[in-house]
């Protein structure tokens, strides 16, 4: 019986055993082979920019789909080409998705993976111009359990049709964090997205505020004042919070009402952060005396005596 | 017999519940690191500062002065009485100049003789403060009063940080509901990031803080690895050989002591699957840090 128990038991081991060293194996090689695929990216880049500049270079093969794996290294290069750039023609790039099959090989990756993994080919979906039936094919994914996959779907999404991003955005099902709305934003500042504040400073939904007011902190709209000071004035603590990180990083005057009722209402801790910004910002103490305590008057010159000397360089 | 076998058989879990949580670490890691959002911009107003109070070199402040992120900065500190030639070396590349300094008073500090700052914006994230050792307050506490932003990261002598550490670190403070106190790396070599009023409430880097602090959070990044330089990369080598060689030899024991074949090919089959776990585990750091 003991017999037969081990027997099984060193099986099922070896079963393990079998993947588990062909996985090990393929990464060995694929690492051995590294230094060749990096010259074959760097070249293939260059292929790739040239061919933004004529047509024809754009009809010779990438010296990329040569490659162990090209698909993989060929949809990694080209997201990552594309996500670093801006006013990239996307006519070279659709010829060379077209030409390899990445779309198709995306989604067949993207059925067969979980998790991360799935998230991954994902991202490289959104980031590719592939067509409209293969952005369709990953709508699906907007139920995944996993958070990331749902986020990355979502990205899928706003990039297939901008008209729908903000009922996308709005119909997440979950607060955003401050790193999702920034990956929002860096598709905005590819130019896929309208960067119209105003109905988004203005949204019921929570997602839609924390978006505008990333878009009116990253472009410095200043004509948003007044609806930032209404968000600081209102009950929602984090938006508050964050719409006064807005005002005080586009270095508006921070001796306005609302501004000097919410910072009352903060805890000792939320203050020494905020005061840390404004001396970040180089306001003088002069002009935010009215929003400390005695206590922090020395508190905040101390900051300002260090800070206020990168004007060297300004 | 059978409590030998269900050894065996918990080891052989173990490693492949190891293996399978590090390959989801890594495909995590692999997301964030085909993310953009930080390196285009700020996320959410998280800043860190780096501090460095040992282990100071230009190569080693080249490289951390790399990083994209936009809230970030280098607070270093040094004795510029006993490294002269460093402290003049690092004056002439980064166009360093004295600046005021007042401290802050949120912890215990001796010794700060002067601030230097660049004068060239592209250096600007770079805080040079000059220190006599004397004793009396341990170098970070400067480190932290000349610390423009909320979240503090210590590094070591021997770290040095994985590729994209420092945005990986701002998504996952990013991730948390409120601010946490500390986040704690428990891959590598652990690195601890601190928020700044709780150190000052603390009274330092203390370990009851590293313990007992909350919210925290705990991630299985490698964070920070040893720094090939400091060893010469002949530690990493010596162990793997060490480990290598201990287990042929536990391997060759439990052969020699086995009381049946089949005991013996279950012993080999388990210290194949150990093994080729942790290969494989070190195969994801590496691809992944």
């Amino acid at each position: 019986m003991m017999r037969i128990l081990y027997m099984l038991y060193t099986a099922a081991v070896c079963a393990a055993l079998v993947p588990l060293a062909a996985v090990t194996l393929d990464r060995l090689l694929r690492r051995r082979r590294r230094n060749r695929d990096r010259q074959l990216c760097s070249c293939s880049i260059r292929q790739i920019v040239a061919a933004q500049l004529s047509d024809r270079a754009a009809e010779v093969p990438l010296p990329l789909g040569r490659a162990v794996g090209r698909r993989r290294l060929l949809s990694e290069l080209l997201s990552e080409l594309v996500s670093a750039t801006y006013g990239l023609d996307t006519a070279p790039v659709r010829r060379i998705v077209e030409r390899y099959g990445l779309d198709r090989w995306l989604l067949r990756r993207i059925r067969f993976s979980r998790g991360c993994r799935r998230a991954r080919y994902l991202k490289w979906l959104a980031d590719l111009p592939v067509g409209g039936p293969a952005r369709d094919a990953a709508k699906r994914y907007l139920a995944d359990p996993c958070r990331e996959v749902r986020f990355c779907a979502l990205l899928v999404r706003i990039v297939a049709a901008p008209e729908e991003a903000l009922r996308a955005i709005a119909g997440f099902g979950a607060p955003l964090t401050d790193g999702e709305v920034a990956e929002v934003l860096h598709l905005l500042r590819r130019g896929l997205l309208p960067i119209a504040y105003r109905p988004l400073v203005g949204a019921s939904d929570a997602n839609l505020r924390r978006l505008g007011l990333a878009i009116v902190g990253q472009f410095g709209v200043e004509e948003a004042e007044p609806e930032l000071l209404h968000i600081v004035a209102s009950d929602e603590a984090a938006l508050s919070a964050a719409a006064l990180r807005v005002l005080a990083s586009m270095h508006r005057p921070m001796r306005r009402r609302e501004v000097i009722a919410r910072v009352r209402r903060m805890v000792p801790a939320e203050r020494h952060a905020l005061l840390r910004l404004l001396a970040r910002e180089e306001y003088a103490p002069r002009s935010v005396r009215v929003l400390l305590d005695t206590a922090e008057q020395p508190y905040y010159e101390s900051l300002v005596g260090s800070y206020k000397r990168q004007l060297v360089w300004r | 017999m059978a409590v030998a076998l269900l050894v065996m058989a918990l080891a052989a879990a173990a490693a492949l519940l190891w293996l399978l949580r590090a390959e989801r670490d890594c495909a995590k890691r692999q997301l964030l690191r085909s993310m953009h959002g930080a390196r285009s911009g700020p996320i959410g107003q998280i800043g860190l500062s780096l501090l460095l109070a040992d282990g100071i070199s230009l190569r080693r402040l080249e490289r951390l002065l790399s990083v994209e992120y936009a809230l970030f900065e280098v607070v270093a500190v040094l004795d510029a009485a006993r490294e002269e030639e460093l402290f003049g070396m690092l004056v002439a590349r980064y166009r360093l100049i004295r600046v005021g300094y007042r401290p802050t008073g949120e912890l215990p500090v001796s010794g700060v003789q002067a601030l230097y700052r660049s004068r060239k914006r592209r250096f600007r994230r770079l805080v040079l403060v000059d220190r006599r050792e004397n004793g009396l307050t341990p170098p970070l506490h400067a480190a932290v009063e000349a610390a423009a932003y909320d979240f503090l990261w210590p590094l070591r002598p021997d770290e040095r940080l994985t590729r994209g550490a420092v945005e990986r670190a701002v998504y996952a403070l990013s991730e948390a509901a409120q601010p946490p106190v500390i986040l704690r790396s428990v891959s590598g070599l652990r690195a601890t990031i601190y928020g700044r009023e709780a150190v000052a409430a603390a009274g330092g880097f203390t370990r009851e803080l590293r313990r007992r602090a909350r919210p925290r959070i705990t991630i299985r990044d490698p964070l920070t690895v040893r720094r090939e330089e400091v060893c010469g990369g002949w530690r990493s080598r010596w162990l793997r050989w060490f480990g290598a060689g201990l287990g042929v030899a536990v391997l060759a024991a439990g052969i020699a002591a086995a009381p049946a074949w089949w005991w013996a090919a279950a012993w080999t089959a388990t210290l194949l699957l150990l093994a080729l776990c942790r290969v494989r585990i070190g195969q994801l750091h590496r691809a992944c840090g």
